[in-house]
């Protein structure tokens, strides 16, 4: 996840939400450009990111899965 | 020293008594009652428009921003120059601190008057809020043909 640091409070939530500590889910605390890698390289398979539904972001976003397609 | 000090206070004062009591009484030639009189005039004017640009001075707030793209100080400080440009009576002076984390520890610490933070960071239970920006949502992204479609299917997987 991005900026794990700012997200704690938030991830800790969601995984009680979604009852996702018992799922042996894994959660890495990458910069923007290493998730983007960590996707490329199948080190990861989701990305966890809070940001504002905004034209630029998402932009941004789908730039780290593009990469991965290439 | 402090003796001095009184001794020329109470010489400017007792002159000052002495000049307002000519001027009244009439004893002084008329040329100089009258600059005594205009130079009175020009004091009181300059005493009231520093007076009304004192009183009338915007009031400068501190506003502490970071983000790790900077795009919040910049928004924020084309507010700020805005503001200025408009001479509004509220100005903003811009604290860049770098991350959203360090910009939540300052306003808690009390460093700034305001603060552009995210409601769940930091401790912010003495904050009201001023403007909302933005909202902002997480996202659980998962790339093109992946096989994960909902929260069951992050069942060991890694998330970045």
């Amino acid at each position: 996840m991005i900026a794990a640091g700012i997200n704690q409070q938030l991830v800790a939530a969601i995984l009680k939400a979604y009852d996702l500590d018992r799922m042996k889910l894994t959660l890495k605390d990458l910069s923007p450009s290493e998730a983007s890698q960590a996707l490329q390289a199948k080190q990861a398979q989701a990305l966890l990111v809070v940001m504002p539904i905004s034209e630029k972001y998402l932009a941004m976003l789908g730039e780290s899965f593009r990469a991965t397609q290439s | 020293m402090t003796k001095l000090r009184e001794a020329s206070r109470t010489a400017v004062s007792a002159g000052a008594g002495a000049m307002f009591a000519a001027v009244a009484a009439g004893r002084l030639p008329r040329w100089l009652r009258v600059t005594v009189v205009f130079s009175l005039v020009v004091l009181a004017c300059a005493a009231g428009l520093l007076g009304y640009r004192y009183i009338s001075r915007p009031a400068v707030l501190t506003v502490a921003t970071g983000s790790v793209d900077g795009d919040v100080t910049r928004l924020m400080s084309l507010v700020a120059t805005r503001m200025a440009a408009t001479n509004a009576p509220v100005q903003l002076r811009i604290i860049d601190k770098g991350t959203a984390l360090d910009t939540a520890n300052a306003f808690a610490a009390g460093e700034t008057d305001l603060a552009v933070v995210r409601g769940d960071i930091g401790d912010l239970s003495a904050a009201r809020s001023v403007v909302i920006m933005t909202y902002a949502v997480v996202l659980i992204a998962v790339p093109p043909g992946s096989s994960i479609e909902s929260a069951e299917g992050l069942k060991a997987k890694t998330v970045a």
